[in-house]
């Protein structure tokens, strides 16, 4: 593993980030704007899986574009993000709020992905069940912000 | 009294005090005000995107703009208090800082454009209210906004890098 981390460093694109204080600064800041996108759109569809937002339209409705938002969103930030680790991999690698953040984000994604699924059925009542999935959901994506907020600040 | 000397004043509170010397009143204060970015402009991006009858086009621009209006208010006021926070401990600084002027010269023509909008396009929304695709100046007021926060948000992660590492 360590060998690999080591390796991915001495990369072209690795070490050209590395060596690039403005190319690091521009993709640290697309990386935010792929995270906002994430953090705005995982609250749009939680909320109204949870019965607090715009009570006029169907479920559905508004999950789609939401969700389809969070892969966007997702794709900006880990590409950028990938690239950013690259630079610095054996570091990062083993950092333990990194690997938080690591972990998070899998379980904030593959939760919310799966307990919306059930949600694309159109029905006018939310029932108990996807409430609770809504708030799991809503706290894991948190959870990664405050963590990528600890990773960036604490460092 | 100079912009320079109330710079100074500022930098010497006690507010200030408590975000350059402690441990953890800068990071928790700069996490609040990136917290307080992702809610506000996180969901603001789906009035913009409504108003560009991009996406939401079966749901009422009003209805998508009063359920969203707590959370990105929520958010403002949490990123405008610690920003301001923020401010008090590295005046000086940051006013010298080019992407801070960038950030606030984006920031008040996001404001403006958003009081332009509200008075004078907001008044006759009805006639475009449910409409899937708005009238060209209401797409564009969209437009701006989001090109004007992705401004303030690119500029604030550069003021970031070129204040407080060394030249």
């Amino acid at each position: 593993m360590d060998s690999l981390f080591a390796w991915i460093e001495t990369t072209s694109v690795a070490r050209a980030t590395a060596n690039s204080l403005a190319l690091t600064a521009a993709l640290s800041a697309i990386h935010l704007l792929g995270f906002t996108l994430v953090m705005g759109s995982a609250l749009l569809a939680n909320l109204k899986r949870l019965g607090a937002l715009l009570p006029q339209c169907s479920v559905a409705a508004v999950l789609r574009p939401a969700n389809r938002a969070i892969l966007v969103g997702l794709a900006i930030s880990v590409t950028t993000g990938a690239l950013l680790f690259a630079a610095r991999a054996t570091a990062v690698s083993a950092n333990g709020t990194f690997q938080l953040k690591m972990l998070l984000l899998l379980t904030a994604a593959a939760f919310h992905f799966a307990v919306g699924r059930n949600d694309y059925v159109q029905r006018p009542g939310v029932a108990p069940w996807a409430r609770a999935g809504a708030a799991v959901s809503l706290s894991l994506w948190f959870a990664l912000a405050v963590t990528a907020c600890a990773f960036i600040l604490l460092e | 009294m100079t912009l320079s000397t109330i710079f100074e004043w500022l930098e010497s509170t006690a507010l200030a005090a408590v975000i350059q010397e402690s441990a953890y009143g800068f990071p928790l204060v700069v996490a609040l005000h990136i917290l307080g970015l992702t809610l506000s402009v996180g969901t603001l991006v789906w009035v913009d995107l409504r108003l560009l009858g991009l996406s939401l086009r079966g749901m009422r621009v009003s209805e998508v703009y009063r359920g969203l209006a707590p959370w990105f208010a929520a958010g403002f006021l949490m990123m405008f208090a610690s920003g301001a926070v923020l401010f008090t401990a590295y005046a000086t600084s940051a006013y010298a800082n080019v992407f801070f002027r960038i950030k606030m010269l984006a920031l008040l023509l996001a404001a403006l454009n958003a009081v332009a909008f509200h008075f004078v396009g907001g008044r006759r929304s009805t006639a475009w209210d449910a409409a899937p695709r708005p009238p060209a100046t209401v797409r564009i007021a969209g437009l701006a906004s989001l090109l004007l926060w992705v401004t303030v948000i690119v500029a604030g992660r550069l003021m970031s890098y070129t204040m407080f590492s060394a030249p």
